[in-house]
């Protein structure tokens, strides 16, 4: 038959192509054996085995009998972790960040907390599997802009489609708390310095906590209005209003509010207007959150914090300010993850982490920080964070210590599913490696 | 002044001089008829200006301290100054029993009186000559050398009452901003014609380290204004040696082009004019004493806020220096958490260390309002200087006779001596204490009115105490006897409205009540030219006491009674 040549070619090309991304499928079963086991939640396994199965981890010990018919893999020598989130990205919203097209993370106007991060993440972004083949196998995507920006969503960096990234959406409404801006500002539309005097500032930022107030009191009322609806059918239908639709979770409790404050003037404001909402609260930034350590531990208020390398918040902060932080939440008691709060550069989470333990905080909290802490704060601890069964088999194998740069990924599995170690990176170096002299 | 003030002045100052008792209407005519007679223009032809202020402490500055002596001015000059003084038949005497008298202050740096040209704005190349491409070197942006303070005078500037209430009689003037900003001239703080208000001009050519700021503009950094004024420089050190081979040669040799910056800027390379450099950071001091001594010129400093870090310096190369008295504080309306970088607060408080830093150095110094729009923290920060260590008496030198050798007129400026220029600030107390208050001030022999600051809009009214409604007759104190007063006053609220009946005829009246203070103000027509009077008083009972201000006349006391309570009928 005719037709027959152009199957061939079909299935070359799909062995070519796409071989390497289905070289295992989740079905199968996996054994790593003879590797060394950081499960995070329960103490270091010297030589152990992990055994994958259906997606999840199906066992994990130092003595687990190894099931026929599995992919073994020999990792005598390598390192076990969980697979590490980053807790604030831009991942999937921004490709290029020069080219505004590849830009989808803010919408117009302040109050946008209908806007669904999940939906408008790109899955063939290049930036993904930059990130993940340095060991991040899930992280959340955060819209930006505005007051309430929109619905952050915790995605798992492997999928075709964002409903295969999803591990949990939304996680939350980022909310850029209000602060109170005076001084010098350079004004674009005049093209001018300008001087904004306190009392101004203030008013305006009071201005918008009131319009915040009553947006929250619109979205309680609606809620009752609903609720209404449900035991007394007979009432007249109440109009559908997705702003103060998407805010019901978060005045019931069921979503946080991730509040965007790095001040201590606004930490501690927005701690306040919580308790006053009964809402609850992510910090994230928190770039001075080692000022407020212990009102954060006494309000049980989860940090996100990051970039970690930066420079100090203000010019006569110690140098190492922003180093240092983590080690004061970790001794105060205050449960912190890492976020990078990038897109290009998710892949150095890592190091923001490890510049910490160059700073004090014990290797363990870094690690944890960067694992079980973020599925705890995200409400994923059944699901990610650490080596154990019935968790999703997210695990990287390590030939040394994932906090060291030099460290490199051997494996990679998402759901179980190994993960090829290509990036756009290794494409361009394999491909003008091969150019003819 | 203007000249509606002028003539109001002339009017009841002669007015003051008739006999207290003379009717009101004989009174009247002589005055409509002098007021005819002096409509004449110009202010300095106004009478003999011939004042004698007696029994009064004298502040010389340069030949010590009168417990109790008497200076005579006449014509705009110090006449005569000493313990046993006569007091000349003719002058005008004015009681100086608990007053002291010193020489008038001079801001050795300001912006004042001028006519500013639209080009000394941020547009280096100036506004007009905008192109789309941006300002290059050979361009020259803000080279203005050429350009003459005393050209650009205005006599009205309505900022010059702001000066006088600190008692500065005296300013060098010069545009604020730019690179080559021009030269300077020193002015006296009144009069009607400019030309009669400039002491010396030429007095300095000034630079400016401006940046230009934006984004597309040269020079936008330190660097580049310091490259971009040696090649100026260079330029003008060029110009004449071009100059002088073509005027000796004259033949064969190819005529230069004339160019009026590089013509302006001979002088400060001869040596002639001294150069004010605007330094305020210890780092653009250092530079611009290495641009001084590379282009052999005569350098002072003005500015000078970090000048405690390089005072050694100053002293080693004999540089004066103008200090602004316009310290950094935290601006107002300022974020009271906001996060105030040390080296900001530390130049707050160390800025007002400069002037005795310099003092103990050995370095000349006098001080200028360094461009506040209002000095009026202009002796308080002078005070300030003295509670960082600098003696009191060298504070005095450096508002006077400091500036005046600074400026090269000590002959006529800068103390209280025989022949030189009638400036002198008379107060009731050491002028340096915030309780003391200027009481007169002298500029080239003319007393100046001091009008004080418009009080604060929005200062918190009292609820009214006391009920001003009722005729009251009011008796004003005037230096040549009591003038009678009828006021019809009817309170609303705090409001007052009503009439007032003098010699001058009746007035509509209207004002308010706060507390047991009752204020109204009216405007009395005298032929054609208004003239504004407000009597503030407090009533008690049936009584009211207190003081009436007559524009250009100064404040005379009143008192009054209320034969008639409530509304007339």
């Amino acid at each position: 038959m005719k037709r027959q040549p152009i199957i061939a070619i079909l299935v070359t090309l799909m062995a070519l192509g796409l071989g390497a991304i289905g070289q295992a499928t989740p079905s199968a079963t996996i054994v790593i054996k003879n590797a060394r086991i950081v499960p995070i939640t329960a103490p270091d396994i010297e030589r152990g085995t992990v055994v994958i199965r259906n997606g999840r981890i199906a066992a994990v010990g130092a003595h687990v009998s190894i099931p026929g018919r599995a992919r073994i893999i020999d990792a005598r020598g390598l390192a076990v972790y969980p697979g590490m989130i980053d807790s604030g990205t831009r991942l999937g919203l921004v490709e290029i960040g020069a080219v505004r097209a590849t830009i989808d993370t803010t919408e117009l106007g302040e109050f946008n907390p209908h806007m669904r991060a999940i939906i408008a993440i790109h899955p063939e972004s290049e930036l993904i599997p930059v990130a993940r083949v340095n060991g991040i196998t899930t992280v959340v995507s955060k819209p930006s802009g505005g007051i309430f920006s929109g619905q952050a969503a915790l995605i798992n960096l492997d999928g075709w489609t964002w409903e295969e990234m999803e591990l949990k959406a939304p996680v939350g409404i980022v909310f850029n708390y209000p602060s109170i801006r005076s001084g010098r500002f350079f004004d674009f539309s005049t093209f001018q310095f300008k001087e904004r005097s306190y009392q101004k500032a203030k008013k305006e930022r009071d201005e918008k906590l009131k319009k915040i107030r009553k947006l929250l009191d619109d979205a309680r009322a609606y809620a009752k209005a609903k609720e209404a609806r449900a035991t007394d059918p007979s009432l007249p239908p109440l109009k559908t209003d997705h702003v103060l639709e998407a805010l019901i979770p978060v005045i019931r409790g069921e979503w946080p509010f991730i509040v965007e404050a790095n001040l201590e003037r606004d930490i501690k404001s927005a701690i306040a207007f919580a308790e006053e909402q009964n809402v609850r609260i992510v910090l994230s930034g928190g770039a001075d959150a080692w000022k407020v350590a212990s009102l954060l531990k006494e309000k049980n208020i989860p940090v996100i914090l990051g970039p970690i390398l930066r420079l100090p918040q203000r010019e006569d902060e110690p140098y190492d300010q922003p180093f240092t932080t983590a080690k004061t939440l970790y001794e105060a008691g205050v449960l912190f993850a890492f976020q990078t709060n990038d897109a290009a550069n998710v892949r150095n989470l890592p190091y923001h982490a490890a510049m910490c333990v160059a700073y004090g905080l014990p290797r363990e909290e870094a690690l944890k920080a960067l694992t079980i802490n973020p599925a705890k704060i995200w409400g994923v601890a059944d699901m990610v964070g650490s080596i154990e069964v019935g968790k999703l088999a997210n695990i990287v194998v390590w030939d040394g210590d994932p906090l060291e740069i030099r460290s490199q990924v051997k494996y990679l599995f998402i759901k179980g599913r190994q993960i090829p170690l290509t990036t756009k990176h290794t494409e361009l170096y394999e491909r003008y490696r091969n150019r003819p002299e | 002044m203007t000249r509606k003030r002028a003539l109001s002045f002339v009017s009841i100052t002669c007015l003051n001089r008739f006999p207290s008792r003379m009717s009101s209407a004989v009174t009247w005519g002589i005055v409509m008829g002098l007021i005819l007679a002096v409509v004449a223009p110009v202010a300095y032809s106004r009478g003999p200006l011939i004042y004698a202020i007696k029994d009064a402490r004298i502040v010389t500055v340069t030949h010590g301290v009168l417990s109790k002596g008497t200076v005579v001015l006449r014509d705009g000059l110090i006449e005569a100054v000493g313990r046993r003084v006569e007091i000349p038949e003719d002058a005008r005497v004015i009681d100086g029993r608990g007053l002291t008298v010193y020489p008038g202050l001079i801001d050795a740096h300001a912006e004042v009186a001028l006519r500013l040209p639209k080009s000394t704005g941020r547009q280096p190349g100036g506004a007009s000559e905008r192109s789309p491409r941006p300002p290059t070197p050979s361009k020259r942006p803000s080279l203005h050398p050429d350009r003459l303070a005393a050209a650009l005078l205005q006599a009205d500037d309505a900022r010059l009452d702001k000066f006088h209430r600190v008692g500065i009689t005296t300013a060098l003037t010069i545009p604020r901003r730019g690179i080559f900003i021009g030269q300077s001239a020193l002015i006296n703080l009144a009069g009607d014609d400019p030309a009669r208000m400039v002491i010396r001009s030429p007095v300095a050519m000034h630079i400016g380290f401006d940046r230009m700021g934006g984004f597309r503009t040269f020079p936008g950094s330190l660097m580049g204004v310091i490259a971009y004024i040696r090649q100026t420089l260079y330029d003008a050190q060029h110009y004449e040696l071009a100059w002088n081979r073509y005027r000796r040669l004259k033949r064969g040799v190819r005529r230069p082009a004339w160019d009026k910056a590089l013509e302006a800027l001979q002088p400060i390379l001869k040596r002639e004019e001294p150069v004010v450099f605007i330094a305020n950071e210890a780092k653009e001091i250092r530079r611009a004493i290495a641009l001084a001594d590379e282009f052999h010129l005569n350098a002072i400093i003005s500015g000078a806020s970090e000048g405690y870090q390089v005072a050694a310096l100053l002293a080693e190369k004999g540089v004066p220096v103008l200090v602004s008295l316009n310290f950094p504080t935290q601006p107002k309306g300022a974020d009271p958490q906001a996060d105030v970088p040390l080296r900001v607060l530390r130049l707050r408080a160390r800025a007002p260390q400069t002037p005795a830093a310099l003092y103990r150095a050995g370095v000349k110094f006098a001080f200028t309002s360094g461009f506040m729009d209002d000095p009026k923290d202009f002796l308080a920060n002078a005070a300030k200087a003295i509670e960082a260590g600098l003696p009191e008496e060298e504070a005095i030198k450096a508002l006077t006779i400091n500036a005046a050798e600074i400026f090269g007129v000590d002959e006529q400026l800068g103390s209280i001596e025989v022949g030189k220029i009638a400036n002198l600030v008379v107060t009731d107390g050491e002028l340096f204490d915030e309780k003391t208050k200027i009481t007169h001030l002298f500029i080239d022999g003319r007393q100046i009115e001091l009008k004080e600051a418009p009080k604060k809009p929005g200062a918190a009214e009292e609820q009214p105490t006391a009920d001003a409604s009722g005729t009251w007759e009011l008796t004003v104190e005037s230096p040549q006897g009591p003038i009678s007063v009828t006021a019809v006053l009817e309170q609303v609220g705090n409001k007052i409205t009503g009439t007032l009946t003098s010699m001058f005829g009746t007035t509509n009246t209207e004002g308010a009540v706060s507390g047991a203070t009752v204020r109204f103000t009216a405007t009395v027509d005298v032929q054609g030219q208004s003239m504004d009077v407000e009597f503030e008083g407090t009533i008690e009972g049936n009584t009211m006491k207190g003081t009436v201000s007559v524009q250009g006349q100064g404040e005379f006391p009143f008192t009054g009674t209320r034969p008639q309570k409530g509304a007339w009928l």
